[in-house]
């Protein structure tokens, strides 16, 4: 299997200005700056092969956006060796710029002002591509999300989910070997993120593209990704199948249910209660014991229900698991 | 042949980017006629202005300039100057994109980040001089009526202009590029827009210093923006037009060395916050 990404003993480290408090530190400040040295990635190695998806997970601060800017030529990494498609990421920038698609969740390269037809438009001349591909691959992509409606309408009047839909469409029309999405269903509702997982899909699977996600939403991670890395402070926690995370260390769900009698009795295989007040139930399911499903059928049936929410466990608490079972293990 | 495909394909991209800045400012409407107002009204202030100035020194001609050649000169350079002080302006949303790390994701498009900035700078000056200048000029011709221009004068006015438009184009991108270093730019910004309306003939044409404040306004990068095009226009002069243009190219040579040294220097600086 070709591999398209070989990262090696990757470090980066940021300078980040210390500034005392007051007028008089403030002045200090000038004159003398001082500086903490902090590590965001922390000698981190890692190959891709091509038509993987991959997931690249952690809690905030962990180092996946940092990484992910490394990889695409964005930063400039403190030492180690990358490789992207052959390409120097750094010194390659432009070279490799037509070979990649990246979606930042929360950097648009749509133009606010102008319709998104305009940015796809203009996005065409600066891959320089062919007039009779673009407008081919800009069909199947606007069929694809579902946004014909939507070309025509200044950006700035779009809702989060429509627009982003247009920013990942934006992202593939060049025809990137590797997409790489730093939260790309941040903020967006149920729709909009399995219309923006099925075309992730069908890329990697008709156009054999490879896919770098980093996300916090587990519904992502657990649809796309056969693959997931796992770090924590700049450092590698995790590298395997999705499907081993997802057994040994994602093992729970925590179920809110919003009722009028939630001080009634909680008995369930499985559940434990975690919180509880007049109007609200927190349990925390096994899911190895019992399912999501029979939780909810329980619940319908002992409770006048308002609404429930589901949630994933916290990244902290998996990343605990891992650490803890590492150390059972030495 | 191929060579000719790909200069052309890069030359259809920076273009398209100057249309798009084009479009993008131009949907600003309220915006664009409320600056034009406000060089209109300047227009109108220095009409009065200078009309008394020459009636109490008792001439027609300052500096070989009469009043409505003066009132022509500044609805030019006001117009000019006026194009592309709104903000933020270049070197704010340069300074910006720095401090918020939006550089990087433009250093990893299939474009010279410098060009981008020209062309979408040229788009959207366009929208705002041409606005300007088509509102200041009419009431230019109401207030002071018409003056000759030659065709040579205009021709040689425009080379002048555009070159003007490229130096300033390099006075921001720099001014901007500097939000790397710098923790604010706007000190640098204000400063260099005063030193602009002092020695840019923007509020008093250079014809009318005294000679050795004068040498200085038309050596300075300031005083070739958009006078040394303004003055030639309405004044024509082949020897002006040489000796304006001999300086202009210096600055740009200066401009571009110095641009592309920060400009690679800085690129190793982005930082950006993770997530």
């Amino acid at each position: 299997m070709k591999k398209v990404l070989q990262v090696q003993n990757l470090v980066k480290n940021f300078q980040v200005k210390q500034k005392k408090a007051g007028f008089w530190g403030g002045l200090r400040t000038f004159v003398k700056p001082t500086f903490k040295e902090v590590c965001a990635v922390d000698n981190l190695s890692f190959e891709v092969n091509s038509g993987e998806i991959l997931a690249f997970i952690g809690p905030n601060g962990a180092g996946k956006s940092t990484t992910i800017k490394m990889l695409t030529g964005i930063l400039y990494p403190t030492s180690g060796e990358l490789e992207v498609l052959g390409f120097h990421p750094q010194k390659q920038r432009q070279k490799l710029a037509f070979h990649i698609g990246t979606v930042f969740g929360q950097k648009p390269q749509l133009w606010f002002h102008l319709p998104a037809q305009d940015t796809f438009n203009l996005l065409a001349r600066i891959y320089e591509l062919d007039e009779k591909k673009y407008r081919a691959r800009l069909k199947f992509l606007v069929d694809a999300f579902e946004i014909e409606h939507l070309l025509n309408i200044p950006v700035r009047k779009l809702s989060l989910g429509q627009r982003m839909r247009c920013e990942v469409a934006a992202a593939l029309l060049h025809q990137p070997k590797i997409i790489f999405l730093d939260e790309p269903t941040i903020g967006l509702d149920v729709i909009a993120k399995q219309q923006i997982r099925k075309v992730i899909r069908h890329l990697n699977q008709q156009e054999k593209v490879t896919i770098f996600l980093t996300s916090h939403d587990a519904g992502d991670i657990e649809s796309l990704a056969k693959r997931t890395m796992v770090i924590n402070h700049g450092q590698m926690v995790f590298d395997g199948p999705t499907e081993q995370l997802k057994k040994n260390y994602i093992t729970t769900k925590v179920v809110e249910i919003i009722s009028t009698d939630a001080q009634r009795e909680f008995k369930f295989e499985g559940g434990k209660v975690l919180e509880r007040d007049d109007f609200r139930l927190k349990v925390e399911l096994d899911t190895s014991k019992n399912s999501i499903e029979k939780l909810m059928n329980y619940a319908v049936e002992h409770y006048s229900i308002q609404d429930i929410n589901i949630f994933d466990p916290e990244m902290e608490e998996i990343i605990a698991m891992i650490y803890r079972e590492k150390k059972l293990k030495k | 042949m191929i060579m000719n495909a790909t200069f052309s394909l890069k030359f259809a991209k920076y273009w398209m980017i100057a249309y798009m800045s084009f479009i993008n400012n131009s949907t600003r409407l309220t915006g664009l006629l409320g600056k034009a107002l406000v060089v209109l009204f300047r227009i109108w202030i220095f009409v009065q202005l200078y009309e008394m100035t020459y009636r109490a020194a008792n001439t027609t001609n300052i500096g070989g300039l009469t009043v409505a050649m003066t009132i022509w000169v500044l609805a030019l350079t006001q117009s000019l100057q006026m194009a592309q002080s709104r903000r933020p302006n270049l070197a704010s949303s340069i300074g910006l994109e720095v401090k918020s790390g939006q550089i990087g994701h433009s250093l990893i498009k299939p474009y010279s980040y410098m060009l981008f900035h020209f062309f979408s700078f040229l788009g959207r000056s366009l929208v705002e001089a041409f606005t300007n200048i088509f509102l200041a000029g009419m009431i230019a011709l109401i207030l002071v009526g018409p003056i000759d221009v030659t065709w040579e004068g205009l021709l040689m006015g425009i080379i002048l202009l555009s070159l003007g438009f490229v130096m300033k184009f390099f006075v921001l991108f720099i001014a901007g590029i500097l939000a790397f270093w710098i923790e604010e730019i706007e000190p640098v910004l204000w400063i260099l827009s005063k030193a602009e309306l002092i020695f840019g003939g923007v509020i008093l044409p250079l014809s009318l210093f005294p000679p050795g404040l004068k040498l200085i306004a038309e050596y300075s990068p300031f005083g070739q923006f958009f006078f040394s095009g303004a003055q030639v226009l309405v004044q024509p002069s082949f020897a002006l037009f040489q000796h304006y243009l001999v300086i202009q190219i210096c600055w740009i040579v200066i401009f571009t060395f110095a641009s592309q040294l920060i400009f690679n220097k800085s690129k190793r600086e982005v930082a950006l916050n993770g997530g």
